[in-house]
């Protein structure tokens, strides 16, 4: 009789634990999700350099590039050496993606410049709908 | 700080969690409503074409289509199958009640208007509206109507009774109209 | 006062009412892109009379083989060969650009200047420069439309062409009034040019464009007529006894074959316009109507009961014996040889829904195009991409195109009144 009664509360499975597991699961995958995507920007250039290349030849990327006086520049538009506001920037690349949905954009900032002002890009980037912002090592615009 | 957040993330966490049962049970429900919702919009659509059919045309010619034993040369509409030219056994006895009449008032003669339906092409229909009014006349020669008193006008779609697009409309449209001369 | 009004009135034209709206309701998913910049003005007036770019990336929308870039995505509107940066182009997907400049050169006098280019290979296709009336800008819109469409597709463009249709407005009381409208391929500039209180049906172009021949019941009798339909002057071609109907021109346009029931019953006739002799090419009690010529002027296809349902049948137009041509259906009736000659369009009525359908003359299979209850009337354009028709929807009738491969489909809309019985006009 004692036998049974032990082995009763065995038939049913202790959820507790398993929910315990699952939901510091959850919170390890909430915490590095953020983590992941940034540090995907930071070792975007050499990474994705490769890649890149290949899809060259079908789909050029959009460049937006920043100059040493902080100043945006896009290799579309009536004229690629004439700076640009962000706002201009945001309608130019929503045009192109509403055509061509998975155009990569790739940002070139001079080595001078602010963190902020490639931040302050990117994000524009983001809001015009761009997934994923490249980032380029070195900017065709520093030739000088 | 860092505590509250996990908690909100543990709060965050059972509410997807419990979110996903919810959404799966609760999304079945609105389909199945969607879904009567649809049907009785499309009965209630076919319903109003047939009243529209109704008003348009059959209330006012009801009385004069059906056949009166008693007075069989009161109707003056024959009506006929889909693509068929065939005079139904129940309008014999109203073109032979209109050829008698014909026959003792030689100076009296009618136009046989032929109507057909809205299906099918336009011009084939005026022939199948010909072939309605030829059948009727036909009827009332051999019972001793001079040709001269029979012309038949064929119309084939172009002047329906009814305007809907259904079988109770192209019923009422299916039709040869019998119309004296001078009446 | 008054009277200069009461006069200004009459002589200022009538504006257009009725005029036929166009709306794609499926297109092709692998249309080509293109980018048609809104042509540059060089004129007297603030902006340009017509919006040509607008009308040309309507057409070739229209045609379904091509897909025009919004205005609004446009980086860049070039209206000159040296601004343009293809970069700005090919980053836009654009298979090829269109650009282009009206320029006053006097009152009421323009030249529209065009250049087409690929974009990939960064090179100009074609470039034109064409005077224009200020009342012809429309029609040489429809020109470029043409020009362009040929260029990239290597078939002749139809957007310069015209439709004829008829009309119906029902006053009450049993009365109607029936128009006869020509309009030009875009549902734009209707005509009328024909009014009755009668039906008016099966309108049918000459082949030089220049003439329609159509039934009509205003004498309260079928009558065929010809028109011309820029002098409006016509000629009652027959009223023979019983019907008149279903015209139909040969090839060469000297003869025209109807549909006479003079004989006891709806038969074929060809009447020679030149020497004016009637010619009886169906016989027997069966009906035989809808009359269609072959590409050769050789052979008629027509509608035929003689099997108990209608269904196409085909004759030499010398006589002899007939060939029956459709197999598929309970219902096949009103023929239309389409451009090349190969197939044709007809009614076909299966499971009480009468459709388009297209059959293929050398393989014998038919296709159905539509997904009507109650279509009707087709009739090819004149390069055979596309076939307009009559179909009715809720209590009215419209009109709607299809591609010939049945991939797109574009409804017709007239505000206000019933529209039927279509024809496209041949090229010019």
């Amino acid at each position: 009789m004692s036998r049974r009664i032990k082995r009763k509360p065995m038939a049913e499975i202790n959820v507790v634990p398993y929910i315990d597991v699952t939901l510091v699961l959850l919170i390890i995958f909430m915490i590095t999700a953020p983590l992941i995507q940034q540090g995907v920007e930071v070792d975007l250039p050499q990474a994705e350099a490769k890649e890149l290349l290949q899809e060259q030849e079908q789909e050029p990327p959009i460049i937006v590039s920043i100059d040493a006086e902080g100043l945006y520049y896009m290799d579309i538009g009536e004229n690629p050496d004439e700076p640009l506001d962000l706002e201009s920037i945001k309608i130019k690349v929503a045009a192109v993606l509403r055509q061509k949905p998975k155009t990569n954009v790739v940002v070139g900032g001079d080595s001078r410049i602010g963190y902020g002002k490639v931040i302050t890009l990117m994000v524009a980037l983001q809001t015009a709908g761009v997934e994923n912002v490249g980032l380029m090592t070195q900017s065709p615009d520093t030739g000088q | 700080m860092k505590s509250v957040k996990a908690a909100l993330f543990i709060f965050i966490g059972v509410f997807v969690l419990s979110g996903c049962g919810t959404t799966g049970s609760g999304e079945s429900g609105p389909t199945d409503g969607e879904g009567g919702a649809g049907n009785g919009y499309d009965s209630g659509a076919s319903t109003t074409g047939i009243d529209g059919g109704e008003t348009y045309g059959a209330g006012a010619y009801a009385g004069n289509s059906v056949f009166d034993p008693a007075n069989p040369r009161g109707t003056r509409v024959i009506k006929f199958a889909f693509d068929s030219s065939e005079v139904a056994a129940e309008y014999l006895p109203v073109v032979a009640a209109h050829a008698e009449y014909l026959v003792a008032n030689p100076d009296k003669s009618v136009v046989l208007e032929a109507h057909a339906d809205e299906r099918g092409s336009r011009e084939y229909n005026i022939a199948l509206s010909e072939h309605r009014g030829n059948s009727v006349a036909d009827l009332m020669k051999f019972q001793s109507v001079s040709p001269n008193q029979v012309q038949v006008m064929s119309y084939g779609e172009e002047k329906p009774l009814s305007y809907g697009h259904d079988e109770l409309s192209w019923e009422q449209n299916r039709r040869v109209e019998i119309i004296y001369f001078g009446e | 006062m008054l009277k200069r009004l009461f006069l200004l009135l009459i002589i200022l034209p009538t504006p257009v009412l009725a005029a036929l709206e166009i709306e794609i309701t499926e297109g092709i998913e692998g249309a080509a892109p293109i980018a048609i910049v809104p042509f540059g003005w060089q004129g007297m007036a603030a902006g340009a009379p017509l919006d040509i770019g607008a009308v040309v990336a309507a057409d070739l929308s229209r045609s379904g083989r091509f897909k025009a870039l919004p205005t609004r995505d446009m980086l860049t509107k070039p209206t000159d060969a040296t601004k343009i940066r293809f970069r700005n182009w090919q980053a836009l997907g654009q298979d090829n650009l269109l650009i282009g400049q009206i320029r006053e050169t006097g009152a009421g006098q323009f030249v529209i200047q065009f250049q087409l280019f690929d974009v990939y290979k960064g090179e100009q296709l074609a470039g034109y420069s064409m005077p224009s009336s200020a009342k012809s800008l429309r029609h040489t819109a429809h020109r470029i439309s043409d020009m362009v469409y040929e260029h990239l597709t290597g078939q002749k463009g139809a957007f310069s062409t015209r439709i004829a249709y008829v009309t119906v407005k029902r006053l009450g009381k049993g009365k109607s009034q029936y128009r006869l409208q020509v309009a030009d391929a875009d549902g734009f500039n209707p005509q009328t040019i024909t009014t009755s209180a009668e039906p008016i049906m099966s309108p049918a172009w000459s082949p030089n464009g220049e003439k329609i021949a159509y039934v009509s019941f205003e004498a309260h009798r079928s009558a065929v007529y010809i028109q011309t339909v820029f002098s409006g002057k016509r000629e009652r071609v027959s009223s023979a006894p019983g019907i008149n109907g279903a015209p139909a021109w040969s090839p060469d346009g000297s003869k025209l074959s109807m549909t006479l029931s003079v004989g006891g019953s709806a038969d074929i006739y060809i009447l020679d316009l030149i020497t004016g002799s009637l010619r009886q090419l169906t016989k027997g009690y069966s009906i035989e109507t809808e009359s269609a010529w072959s590409r050769d002027g050789r052979t008629i296809a027509y509608t035929s009961d003689r099997g108990g349902k209608p269904q196409i049948y085909q004759i030499p137009v010398q006589g002899g014996k007939a060939r029956r041509l459709t197999y598929e259906g309970s219902y096949n009736a009103r023929p239309v040889f389409s451009p090349d000659g190969k197939s044709l369009a007809m009614i076909h009525g299966q499971g009480g829904d009468y459709r388009i359908a297209v059959l293929d003359l050398d393989s014998g299979l038919l296709q159905v195009l539509t997904k009507g209850r109650l279509d009707e009337s087709p009739s090819f354009a004149p390069n055979g991409s596309m076939i307009l028709y009559a179909a009715k929807k809720g209590e009215r009738g419209l009109l709607a195109a299809v591609s010939a491969d049945g991939r797109v489909h574009q409804k017709l809309v007239m505000k206000g009144g019933e529209v039927r019985d279509p024809a496209w006009s041949p090229f010019k």
